[in-house]
């Protein structure tokens, strides 16, 4: 009887201080993803409307450019946050909304979503990286896990790595699954976080960014102009060497977007309804859109077309959106610069209260 | 496949409980040798021949100058060839590429071209020490302090025990053979003793070892880009890690062994606790020690032929031991410095040494460490010349390209202290171990909750793993 209890008590020890450990461990400080997430989870009660998406969104959207122009527009004293973060992808975006709708947001009525793509490929060469081990809780790393058979191809790069697994070998998804399943382990046990946590004890943590005040005072935009990123600057000066190639691109999102057939069996359709679901159950509502990021959007279009989420407002049309074309409004070629992040906003806004009077529904919770 | 690896920690424990499982002692070795022949294949299984060979050489050499009696000419000529096949294994894959290097730089130097070829060999791991360890063998035997395994499954076993294949401790054929005699009893585990061991040598590989080498690793790549804090630092960081490194390894090879039922040689007791170099060396890596005093220093006359030819002897067993560690002339200077200081501790000074007060006497020990040791972790002489010419600078850092003190290296440094004196002098492992079952488990478990966000995701390979 004492071997057993002996071993129940191991567990019980190290269950209890790993889980303190993981509490103290903090959020990746890269691209601003620890201060909007923190601000987000700090301030979950103020805001109405939560816009969660990439840098696109981060960049691109002024919550009160968007509130003056929906009070105007009939829909006065609604309040939105700009969750957008820089290079966010489906599953990581997924995540960080799951942990603000757990804290029973009293006042959320909308989550405007970014492209839910639910891409389970690990792109980056790092794959133990901090954003990606971030978002691997249970439940993402089962949803990328799931969504694997869905992939057809993983990134070029990687194939022979994979091809080499032991696991790959049979299936290539095998070894990338492996991967998901070494991610969750090292969130789920804090491993390799000593150092920061006794950073953030000693106080001595990498400086948050933005900074709360500035959080605060835009609700979570990020003017690009100020931001002083080396990879920000780096891809101005490309976009205003190459400027000449954007009408080329939008040429192109038109001719892919024609083609656009109808949405296959390699989106997964099932992430996105676990979404979906979850923001119903927090009381709010999901409305996704795609961000004028200069790159077309076919599963988008066949989703738009498919109606099962609802409308998807698809800013990235040039045709539909031609206001978001002028070459002036943009900072590179995947972003909006301060001018063009205005216009947007009031083009959100317009196409925002266009549903809700569709609907006959308001963007605050009555 | 490291033993701070989890895949190790399942091979290990599908071993324990496979070997456990068999009731009959002979197939419990078979199993044995197998996991260990399986063990070394996952480094690279090419250089499982060289164990073979050496096992099967060592076999013969021992039966045969066994069986030859009283014949000395026949016990010589086979001592000779388990000697010549052992070193010249060893003297080829380590050694050949160094001296033909340096032969070739001399001859070169003096004006005589010389073109000896390189032939850039992979080290195989564990080299040094299963051959010290097939020599004990073959030695005792000569000396008729051992008589020959009862089996070739028990040499087999002996030489490629897993537990301490590539990088000990370095265990003496007759202290290890006789345990093979009979299956051992589960009921004879120290299992709480053993599960301790093996998480403090945990701790100190994959927590402090693993956190302080990337600094260490800067330092070294960037001697002219540290002042003297930064480069006395990184020379307490090395020490830290190499004692965790290599202590800790040993630590688990100890306690996974001992899991498996065999007891392994103590081969650290706090060496940085010392009050000389002397002593320091009866207390790091004592089974290096061991084997160096009885199968060098021993032979070569000892203290028997007075002082200055022992002052000499002591000399050549260090500059050997500096060999042992690497080809290459830095380890030739740090195994001549200690040499130096073992044998001047033998004069009048070491005299005047031995009554310093502890403090005093501890500074001396750890400094001709710390100094020596930034001239073994340097890749070449001028790399060890240019950080030493750091540390007694009184120049500023560079202001910019400097390599920055990571603020967490005091708390791990201090781990490091709590763990080597702490668990070495206050016996806290064996006290830790004799608490209630129940909050034996409790406390271990928490300690391993604490542990874990230490452990680094790309696990640096042991450092002895080199030798």
């Amino acid at each position: 009887m004492r071997a057993p209890l002996s071993i129940l008590a191991f567990g019980v020890g190290l269950v209890a201080v790993n889980q303190a450990m993981v509490t103290l461990a903090p959020l990746p400080a890269a691209a601003g993803l620890r201060a909007k997430v923190e601000f987000a989870l700090e301030h979950a009660d103020d805001y109405d409307v939560l816009f969660v998406g990439s840098s696109a969104t981060m960049y691109g959207l002024r919550p009160e450019v968007f509130s003056d122009e929906l009070e105007r527009l009939g829909h006065p004293g609604v309040r939105a946050l700009n969750l957008g973060v820089g290079g966010m992808g489906s599953f990581e975006a997924a995540h960080v909304l799951r942990r603000v709708l757990d804290e029973e947001p009293a006042r959320l009525a909308w989550v405007l979503y970014e492209e839910p793509l639910f891409d389970p490929l690990l792109w980056y060469p790092d794959v133990r990286n901090p954003r990606y081990v971030h978002w691997h809780d249970a439940r993402s790393t089962l949803d990328a896990i799931d969504g694997l058979p869905l992939v057809e191809a993983p990134p070029a790069y990687k194939q022979e790595e994979y091809d080499e697994d032991w696991l790959g070998r049979y299936d290539w998804r095998l070894a990338l699954a492996k991967e998901h399943l070494d991610l969750w382990l090292w969130r789920a046990s804090a491993l390799g976080r000593g150092p920061e946590i006794v950073n953030e004890l000693l106080g001595r943590a990498e400086e948050a960014r933005p900074s709360k005040e500035d959080l605060a005072r835009h609700d979570g935009w990020v003017d690009i102009g100020l931001d002083a990123q080396p990879g920000v600057r780096r891809a101005h000066e490309d976009f205003l060497e190459k400027g000449g190639e954007w009408a080329d691109r939008l040429a192109g999102i038109t001719a892919a977007e024609a083609e656009a057939g109808p949405l296959a069996g390699g989106y997964d359709l099932a992430a996105l309804e676990s979404l979906l679901g979850d923001v119903r159950a927090a009381g709010a509502q999901p409305l996704l859109y795609v961000a004028p990021r200069g790159l077309s959007s076919p599963q988008m279009a066949a989703l738009d077309a498919q109606g099962s989420a609802g409308e998807v407002l698809r800013f990235h049309l040039p045709d539909r959106y031609p206001e978001l074309n002028p070459i002036e409004l943009r900072w590179d070629f995947s972003h909006l610069n301060a001018e063009g992040a205005e216009v947007w906003s009031r083009l959100f806004a317009r196409e925002f209260a266009r549903l809700l009077d569709a609907q006959g529904a308001s963007a605050r919770k009555r | 496949m490291l033993f701070v690896e989890f895949r190790f920690l399942a091979f290990f424990g599908l071993v324990l409980a496979v070997s456990w499982a068999l009731r009959r002692n002979g197939a419990r070795k078979a199993f044995l040798l197998l996991a260990s022949y399986g063990f070394y294949a996952a480094w690279d299984w090419r250089f499982l021949g060289l164990i073979l060979l050496s096992t099967l050489v060592d076999g013969l050499a021992g039966q045969q100058i066994h069986a030859a009696g009283d014949s000395q000419p026949r016990r010589r000529a086979w001592l000779i060839l388990s000697l010549v096949v052992n070193l010249g294994i060893l003297v080829t894959f380590k050694y050949y590429d160094f001296f033909a290097g340096s032969l070739n730089e001399l001859l070169t130097w003096l004006g005589i071209g010389s073109s000896l070829p390189v032939l850039n060999l992979v080290l195989p791991v564990g080299i040094s020490f299963y051959t010290f360890q097939t020599l004990s063998y073959s030695l005792d035997i000569y000396r008729r302090q051992l008589a020959p395994a009862r089996s070739p499954l028990d040499l087999a076993l002996f030489v490629a025990f897993f537990p301490q294949l590539v990088a000990g401790p370095i265990v003496l054929a007759k202290e290890f053979l006789p345990q093979l005699a009979a299956r051992p009893r589960w009921g004879s585990v120290d299992v709480r003793a053993a599960l301790v061991l093996f998480f403090v040598g945990f701790v100190k590989k994959s927590c402090l070892s693993d956190t302080l080498s990337p600094y260490v690793d800067a330092v070294h790549q960037a001697p002219d880009a540290v002042g003297a804090a930064g480069a006395w630092l990184s020379a307490a960081a090395f020490a830290a890690q190499i004692y965790c490194d290599f202590s800790g390894y040993t630590d688990m090879a100890i306690a996974c062994a001992a899991l498996l039922g065999y007891t392994l040689p103590t081969n650290f007791r706090a060496p940085y606790l010392t009050r000389s170099v002397g002593s320091f060396w009866t207390h790091w890596h004592i089974t290096l020690g061991r084997w160096f005093r009885e199968y060098l220093y021993f032979p070569l006359g000892g203290n028997r032929r007075g002082p200055g030819r022992s002052a000499l002897n002591l000399f050549i067993v260090f500059l050997v031991s500096g060999l042992w560690h690497g080809a290459a002339w830095t380890f030739v200077l740090w195994g001549c410095i200690h040499g130096a200081f073992v044998a001047l501790e033998r004069t009048r000074l070491g005299g005047a040494l031995a009554r310093l007060p502890m403090i005093p006497a501890l500074i001396y020990v750890n400094l001709v460490w710390m100094v020596s040791m930034v001239i073994f972790r340097s890749p070449d002489l001028e790399g060890a010349a240019s950080l030493l010419g750091a540390m007694f600078s009184t120049a500023l850092p560079p202001s910019t390209g400097a390599v920055p003190i990571p603020p967490w290296i005091a708390p791990v440094l201090v781990g490091a202290f709590a763990v080597h004196v702490a668990w070495q002098r206050a016996e806290l492992s064996r006290r830790w171990a004799a608490l209630p079952g129940p909050l034996f488990g409790l406390t271990l478990g928490a300690a391993v909750g604490l542990a874990l966000p230490w452990i680094t995701a790309d696990p640096a390979p042991y450092i002895y793993f080199a030798f």
